[in-house]
C-alpha cells in the first residue's frame, strides 16, 4: 500500500523535475519543522541586531532509522535496529560575495569546521529541539564571526583568486512536504535470509570470509532556511551485501561480492536469484584460486557496464564537481575544457537525481531536494562529446552563478557539490558481439597477444589535487584475458590505473548493454548514495598494475569443518 | 574433486549435529566446547617446521548484551541496544622465559587474533572463527619473536624477567546475572531525570545518560585454567552546565555505578540529587572568584578526596613494564615512576592502601571473582606505613614483584576496589582544628576546602576542541581537573563559596604531604576514561588484543584528606561571551 503511494510521488517527481515537487499541506506540517522554523526566525531576529549579523541561516535535522542483520557462513553475527538524529547548521556572516565559509588558501584543503556532529533528540519535542538549536546556533554564530575575520585576512594576504565568483548563490525558496515512510520489512525474516544466503559457503574450508549483511534505512530530513525554504523529505534504502574471499597459494586474497541496493523492498532480488548468484560466487572464487596472474600490461580493453560506470564516476564525475574548479589546490582537469570535445560525439553524460530506475534497476543517487534545499534536476555535463556544465551546490563558480541541485552531504558534514545518478548515453550503440569484434580488431591491429575484459569491480578511487599525481584506480574483481581468436580466460592480480585526460581520449565505442552500479561515494562531505548507469565500453588503451597482496600463507591447519576430529560424541 | 569430499564431510557433520543438539546442554557448553576443541588442535598440531611452537594459548569469548540511553532537556537522544560475541586469542611461542611478548618493533604486530563470533550456538562456525584467528595469531607471534631476537642479538639484557609468570590452574564458573532492563524502563528513568532541567532556568545544557550491560566471559587456556564469569554493569550519569554573567563556564556531574540496573532504578534519591546539583551550579554563578593565587593548606572532603586519589595515585598503581624495543627506537624508559619507588615512601607513615577485588556490597562494585588471565581475585596490600610494597600486576613479570596479583582487566593490570585507611583518623571537628592550625602557622587569612572535583570523563558535551598543551603538567606532575565545589574557610568557621578553582600542577609526591585524614571513608566508584587508559596499557604490555575491556570500573574508599600545601588559582584563560539570545524555553 505504502509503496504504491511512494511510487506515485516519484512519478510526479520525474514529470515535474526542475520545479518544486510537492504542495505544502499546512495541516500536515510536523512539529519538528515548526520548532525549527520558530527558532530560525527568532535567531535571525535576535542576531540581526548584533554588529555582525548573519545574512543566512539554515537548519537541517536528519533522522536515520535503520535495522540491520548480518551472518557469516550461515550463522547470525549481528542484528540491530537504531534511530538517531543529527543537526546541521549553516550560519553565514559577511555577504554572498565573501563569507565565513570561504576556504583559506595555502593551508591545505581540509577544514575542521562542519565535522562537529551534533546529536539531536529523537523525540518530536519542540522545547528540547529549540533548546538545542538555540545552544548550537550561538556556538556556530561565534565561530562564524571568528572564521570571517580569518577569511578576510586571508583574502588580503594572498594573491588574487583565479575564480571571481562569490561564496553563495541567491536562490528561490523551496517548499516540500513528504510524510515519514516506514521500514517495510521484518528484521526476523532477514535474520533468516542472511543466514540462508551464506550457508553454501560453509561447506568449503578454503573460504576465509563469507558474510551477508542486510540493512533497511529510512532517512527523514527536515530543512528550513532564512530564504523561506521549508522541506521535509523521507527516503528509504534497502541493501543486501554478500561478500566472500579465498586465498591463492601465493597469498593473494581473492575477494568477491554481490551488492543489491534498492529503494523499495520489492526491488530486492528473490531468494532464488540470490542463491544463483551465491552459487556463481562459489564457482568464480574456486576458479580464481587457480587463475593465472597478469603482468603489467597496456593495450585495448572492454569495461563492462558496471566497471565503466565506476570508471566514469572516478575520472569524470569527481572532476566536474563545482568546488573543485574553484579550489586553488585542485587539479581543475576539466575547467578550461568547457565547450570542448572530451568524448566521442556519440557519448553524452548526464547527472540525473530525478531518475529512480534505469533498465529495471533502482538508482540510489536519487533525491528530491539536495542538502541546501534546492530541487533536484537533471544536468547534462557532456552533450554529444562536448563538456557543457559542472555539478553545483550553492557555491558559485565563474560562469555558473546558480546551484543545479547537487549540494550534497552526509549528516554532520559540510555541503559540497557531489554526484547523483550518472547516466552514460551512447547513440547508435554497438551490440555486445560487435563491441567484442572491435576489441579483437584492436588486438590484431596493435599486434597484442591478448586484450582484457573487466567484468566485476570492487570500486575505485581518484586523487584530484595538484600535489599528488592526478590519477585514478579502479579495482577489478573479475578480469578476463581475451585472445585474438575470441577465447576468454579468467585471470587475477591487476588493478586498472590511468590519468584522466589520456584515458578519456582513448574511449572508442559503447554497446547497448546498460548496467547500473549502485554504491556509496565518500568524499569531503561524507558518504552519499550514488549510481552510475553505463554501457560496456571499449577503451583503445588502458594500463594495469600489479595488485598489492598479503604475504601470509593460507592457514596451516585444515578448517575444522572437514576434520574427522569433529567428534561431537566425545563431549 | 576436492569439493565433493568437503561436501560429503559436511553432510556427515550436519547429521551428527542434528543428532546431538538435544543431548547438548545450553549455548554456554557450545562456546566452551568449541574453545577446548580448537585449543587441543592448536597445541597438538599447529606448528611450522623449524619454527617455534605455541607453548601457551588462551581463548576468551565475551558475550555482551547492552542498552544505552540518553536524554537532553527532557527528550530522548538516540538509544542503542546490541548483542555481540567477541573472540580474543592470546598465543605465545618460545617459552615462559623468552617469548614473543614484551616487545615493540617498527612493524605493526597485532598481539593476537580476534574475531566476531556467531550469536547462534553453532559449534562448527565458532570453531571456524577460532581456527582462523589462531592461525593469524600464530603467524604474528612467529614474526614478533623473530623481530625480538633480531633486536636483542647485539645487546646484553640488563633485566631478564621472563615473559610469563607461573600460575596454578584455576577453574571457576558462575550463574548468569540478572536480565537486562527493558529499553523503555531505562528510557523512562532517564527522561524523568532530564525533564527536571525544565525547572532550572540557569542551566544552559544538560545530559542524562544510562548504560546497562550483561556480559558473560568465557575463558580457557592451555594450562588447564578456565572460567565462566558474569560481568554485569550499570551506569547513570548526569552533567549540566551554565555560564555566569561574566562568561565563566560552570558545570557539575553526578554518576552512579552498580552491578545491576535495579540498584540504580531503585534508588529513590536520584531526582532530588539532580535538583540539588542544578541548584548548586546556579548558586555558583554569583559566587566569588579567587582574585589571586592561593598557596596553603587544602582540605579535600568526600567525592573530592576520592576523585583526587583516582586522578593522581591510581594510574601509578599498575605494574606495567617497558617492553624491549628495536634499537632504532630511543630507549627512553617512560614507564610508571612508581616502578622505582618499591620500598619507598609514597604516603605518610600513618596511611595504608590496599586493592581488594574480592570486596562486594556496601557500594563496592570494582571487584570480580577471577581476572582476565584466569587468576583468582585477591586482596593486595599496596602501601603499609606509607611505604610502597608492591604494584598491581598481570602474569606479565615486573621487576621486584612476585607473580600476578590477579588484576588483569582487559589488556593490562588495573585496580579493582581501592581502600585507603589510616591509623590516626580524625573526627570532622579535629580535622578542621588541624586546618586552622596550618592556617595560623602561615598567618593565612583563609584556607581552602574542596568538596567536589571534576572528572575528565564526565565533562559537559562541548563539541570539537583541541587541547593545546601550554598548560600541561611539568615533569613529575599530574594534571588534575578543576574543583567544582570549593570554599574559602575562615578561622571563625565561616565558609564562602568559590566558583571554580584550578590546581596549578600537582606534584606526584603530593600524597606524601598529607597531614591528616578523617576517621570515616567515602566510597566512590568511577569508570569512564579508565577504559581509555587500559587501551594504552594494552599497547605497552604487548599482550593480547582484548579490545572491549571488562569495564574498568574502580571503587575507591578514601578518607577526607588534609594537605599541607597546594597551589590553586582562578581558572586561567579568557571567558567566552554569554549567549546572544535567551534560552527559548525560559524567555520572557
Amino acid at each position: 500500500m505504502r509503496s504504491g503511494v511512494s511510487s506515485k510521488v516519484f512519478a510526479a517527481g520525474i514529470a515535474l523535475a526542475g520545479t518544486s515537487l510537492f504542495a505544502v499541506d499546512a495541516t500536515a506540517e510536523g512539529s519538528v519543522l515548526k520548532a525549527m522554523k520558530a527558532e530560525l526566525d527568532r535567531s535571525m531576529e535576535v542576531l540581526g541586531d548584533e554588529p555582525v549579523p548573519p545574512y543566512f541561516l539554515s537548519y537541517e535535522i536528519t533522522e536515520t532509522e535503520g535495522m540491520s542483520a548480518g551472518a557469516q557462513f550461515g550463522a547470525l553475527v549481528f542484528s540491530n535496529s537504531s534511530r538517531r538524529r543529527v543537526l546541521d547548521i549553516d550560519l553565514r556572516v559577511g555577504d554572498y560575495g565573501l563569507d565565513n565559509t570561504r576556504p583559506l588558501r595555502g593551508q591545505g584543503g581540509f577544514s575542521f569546521f562542519g565535522t562537529d556532529m551534533v546529536v539531536a533528540p529523537v523525540e518530536d519535542d519542540a522545547d528540547a529541539i529549540r533548546a538545542l538549536l538555540w545552544h548550537e546556533t550561538d556556538k556556530r554564530y561565534k565561530s562564524a564571526m571568528e572564521e570571517l575575520t580569518t577569511v578576510k585576512t586571508d583574502v588580503q594576504v594572498t594573491v588574487e583568486a583565479e575564480d571571481k565568483a562569490g561564496d553563495f548563490s541567491r536562490e528561490e525558496p523551496s517548499k516540500g512536504m513528504e510524510h515519514a515512510r516506514p521500514i517495510e520489512v521484518d528484521l526476523a525474516d532477514w535474520e533468516e535470509k542472511v543466514q540462508q544466503y551464506t550457508a553454501p559457503f560453509a561447506a568449503y574450508g578454503d573460504f576465509y570470509e563469507a558474510r551477508a549483511s542486510f540493512s533497511a534505512n529510512v532517512e527523514t530530513r527536515w530543512f528550513v532556511n532564512s530564504d523561506g525554504s521549508e522541506i521535509q523529505t523521507s527516503e528509504t534504502l534497502y541493501r543486501l551485501f554478500i561478500s566472500a574471499s579465498t586465498k591463492a597459494e601465493d597469498g593473494m586474497v581473492l575477494p568477491l561480492y554481490k551488492s543489491y541496493i534498492a529503494l523499495t523492498p520489492d526491488s530486492l532480488p528473490d531468494d532464488e536469484s540470490v542463491a544463483r548468484d551465491v552459487a556463481n560466487m562459489v564457482e568464480t572464487l574456486l576458479a580464481l584460486r587457480d587463475a593465472p596472474l597478469v603482468d603489467p600490461y597496456t593495450g585495448p580493453a572492454i569495461l563492462s557496464g558496471e566497471a565503466s560506470g565506476v570508471f566514469f564516476h572516478e575520472i569524470l564525475g569527481h572532476r566536474v564537481e563545482g568546488h573543485r574548479q574553484k579550489l586553488e589546490d585542485e587539479g581543475q582537469t576539466f575547467k578550461k575544457l568547457l565547450n570542448e570535445r572530451v568524448l566521442p560525439a556519440n557519448f553524452s553524460v548526464h547527472f540525473d537525481p530525478t531518475m529512480t530506475r534505469h533498465g529495471g534497476t533502482d538508482l540510489v543517487g536519487t533525491y528530491r531536494f539536495d542538502n541546501q534545499g534546492i530541487p533536484a534536476r537533471r544536468v547534462t555535463v557532456i552533450d554529444k562529446g562536448i563538456l557543457k556544465a559542472f555539478l553545483l551546490s550553492r557555491r558559485p563558480i565563474d560562469g555558473f552563478p546558480q546551484s543545479n541541485g547537487h549540494g550534497r552531504k552526509q549528516a554532520g558534514f559540510m555541503t559540497v557539490a557531489r554526484q547523483s545518478n550518472l547516466i552514460v548515453e551512447v547513440t547508435d550503440p554497438l551490440t555486445a558481439d560487435e563491441l567484442k569484434g572491435e576489441l579483437l580488431a584492436a588486438i590484431e591491429a596493435e599486434g597484442k597477444a591478448f586484450g582484457l575484459r573487466f567484468e566485476a569491480i570492487q570500486g575505485g578511487f581518484t586523487t584530484t589535487g595538484r600535489f599528488m599525481p592526478n590519477s585514478f584506480n579502479v579495482t577489478p574483481l573479475v578480469v578476463y584475458r581475451v585472445y585474438p581468436d575470441g577465447r576468454e580466460e579468467l585471470v587475477r592480480g591487476v588493478d586498472l590505473i590511468g590519468t584522466p585526460l589520456t584515458t578519456f581520449s582513448k574511449v572508442a565505442a559503447g554497446d547497448d548493454q546498460i548496467a547500473v552500479f549502485n554504491g556509496t561515494c565518500g568524499a569531503e562531505s561524507g558518504g552519499v548514495p550514488v549510481s552510475a548507469a553505463s554501457p560496456s565500453i571499449l577503451v583503445s588503451q588502458i594500463e594495469v598494475q600489479k595488485k598489492g597482496k598479503s604475504q601470509d600463507r593460507p592457514p596451516l591447519l585444515p578448517a575444522p569443518i572437514g576434520d574427522d576430529r569433529l567428534g561431537f560424541a566425545v563431549y | 574433486m576436492k569439493n565433493t569430499i568437503f561436501l560429503s564431510n559436511t553432510f556427515v557433520a550436519a547429521v551428527a549435529l542434528a543428532l546431538l543438539v538435544p543431548a547438548t546442554a545450553a549455548g554456554e557448553d557450545v562456546l566452551m566446547q568449541a574453545m577446548r576443541e580448537e585449543l587441543a588442535r592448536t597445541m597438538d598440531e599447529l606448528r611450522m617446521e623449524g619454527m617455534d611452537e605455541p607453548y601457551f594459548v588462551a581463548y576468551t569469548i565475551r558475550d555482551n548484551e547492552q542498552v544505552s540511553v540518553g536524554a537532553s532537556f527532557g527528550a530522548l537522544l538516540p538509544s542503542s541496544t546490541s548483542r555481540t560475541r567477541w573472540l580474543g586469542v592470546e598465543l605465545r611461542v618460545g617459552d615462559a622465559s623468552f617469548d614473543n611478548t614484551n616487545f615493540r618493533g617498527m612493524g605493526f604486530f597485532g598481539g593476537g587474533g580476534s574475531a566476531s563470533l556467531p550469536l547462534t550456538d553453532d559449534v562448527v562456525e565458532i570453531r571456524r572463527q577460532i581456527w582462523l584467528a589462531t592461525d593469524d595469531a600464530y603467524k604474528n607471534a612467529l614474526k614478533q619473536i623473530a623481530a625480538k631476537r633480531a633486536a636483542l642479538q647485539n645487546e646484553t639484557r640488563v633485566e631478564d624477567l621472563g615473559d610469563l609468570s607461573p600460575q596454578e590452574p584455576y577453574e571457576y564458573a558462575e550463574e548468569p546475572g540478572a536480565e537486562l532492563p527493558r529499553l523503555d524502563e531505562v528510557e523512562g528513568l532517564v527522561r524523568d531525570l532530564s525533564i527536571r532541567f525544565r525547572d532550572m532556568p540557569h542551566i544552559m545544557d544538560s545530559r542524562v545518560g544510562a548504560h546497562a550491560a550483561r556480559g558473560r566471559t568465557y575463558y580457557v587456556n592451555s594450562e588447564g585454567s578456565s572460567f565462566i564469569r558474569s560481568d554485569p554493569t550499570a551506569f547513570l550519569s548526569v552533567t549540566a552546565q551554565t555560564q555566569a554573567d561574566d562568561g565563566a563556564m560552570l558545570h557539575d556531574f553526578r554518576a552512579v555505578h552498580a552491578h545491576g540496573w535495579d540498584d540504580i532504578a531503585n534508588r529513590g534519591d536520584l531526582a532530588a540529587e539532580v535538583e540539588a546539583m542544578g541548584a548548586a551550579i546556579s548558586e555558583r554563578r554569583s559566587a566569588s572568584a579567587l582574585e589571586d593565587r592561593y598557596i596553603g593548606p587544602v582540605l579535600f572532603e568526600g567525592q573530592a578526596a576520592a576523585e583526587l586519589t583516582a586522578q593522581v595515585l591510581l594510574p601509578r598503581l599498575s605494574g606495567v613494564r617497558t617492553p624491549e624495543t628495536e634499537r632504532r627506537f630511543s630507549a627512553r624508559r617512560s614507564g610508571n615512576p612508581f616502578l622505582d619507588k618499591l620500598g619507598a615512601r609514597v604516603l605518610p607513615r600513618f596511611m595504608y592502601l590496599a586493592d581488594d577485588a574480592t570486596l562486594t556490597g556496601n557500594g563496592f562494585v570494582g571487584g570480580y571473582p577471577v581476572d582476565d588471565d584466569g587468576v583468582p581475585a585477591q586482596a593486595t596490600s599496596l602501601v603499609e606505613n606509607g611505604i610502597l610494597k608492591t604494584l598491581l600486576t598481570t602474569r606479565n613479570p615486573v621487576r621486584g614483584i612476585d607473580g600476578s596479583t590477579g588484576n588483569r582487566r582487559g589488556g593490562g593490570p588495573q585496580p579493582s576496589n581501592l581502600v585507603m585507611t589510616n591509623k590516626r583518623g580524625m573526627t570532622r571537628e579535629e580535622l578542621y582544628d588541624e586546618l586552622k592550625l596550618l592556617m595560623e602557622e602561615r598567618e593565612a587569612e583563609y584556607g581552602i576546602v574542596v568538596r567536589r572535583l571534576g572528572n575528565p570523563g564526565l565533562m559537559p558535551a562541548s563539541g570539537f576542541s583541541f587541547n593545546i598543551g601550554f598548560a600541561g603538567p611539568g615533569a613529575g606532575q599530574s594534571n588534575v581537573a578543576d574543583a567544582l565545589v570549593a570554599y574559602r574557610f575562615y578561622p571563625d568557621g565561616r565558609e564562602e563559596l568559590l566558583r571554580t578553582v584550578e590546581f596549578a600542577g600537582i606534584a606526584d609526591s603530593v600524597f606524601k604531604e598529607i597531614v591528616a585524614a578523617s576517621d570515616s571513608n567515602t566510597i566512590y566508584t568511577r569508570g569512564g576514561s579508565w577504559g581509555f587508559a587500559s587501551g594504552l596499557v594494552m599497547m605497552v604490555g604487548g599482550g593480547l588484543g582484548l579490545s572491549p575491556s571488562s569495564g574498568g570500573t574502580v571503587t575507591l574508599s578514601v578518607p577526607d584528606l588534609l594537605f599541607e600545601e597546594m597551589s590553586v588559582r582562578n581558572p586561567t584563560g579568557n571567558l567566552p561571551h554569554p549567549p546572544v539570545a535567551e534560552h527559548p524555553f525560559f524567555e520572557e
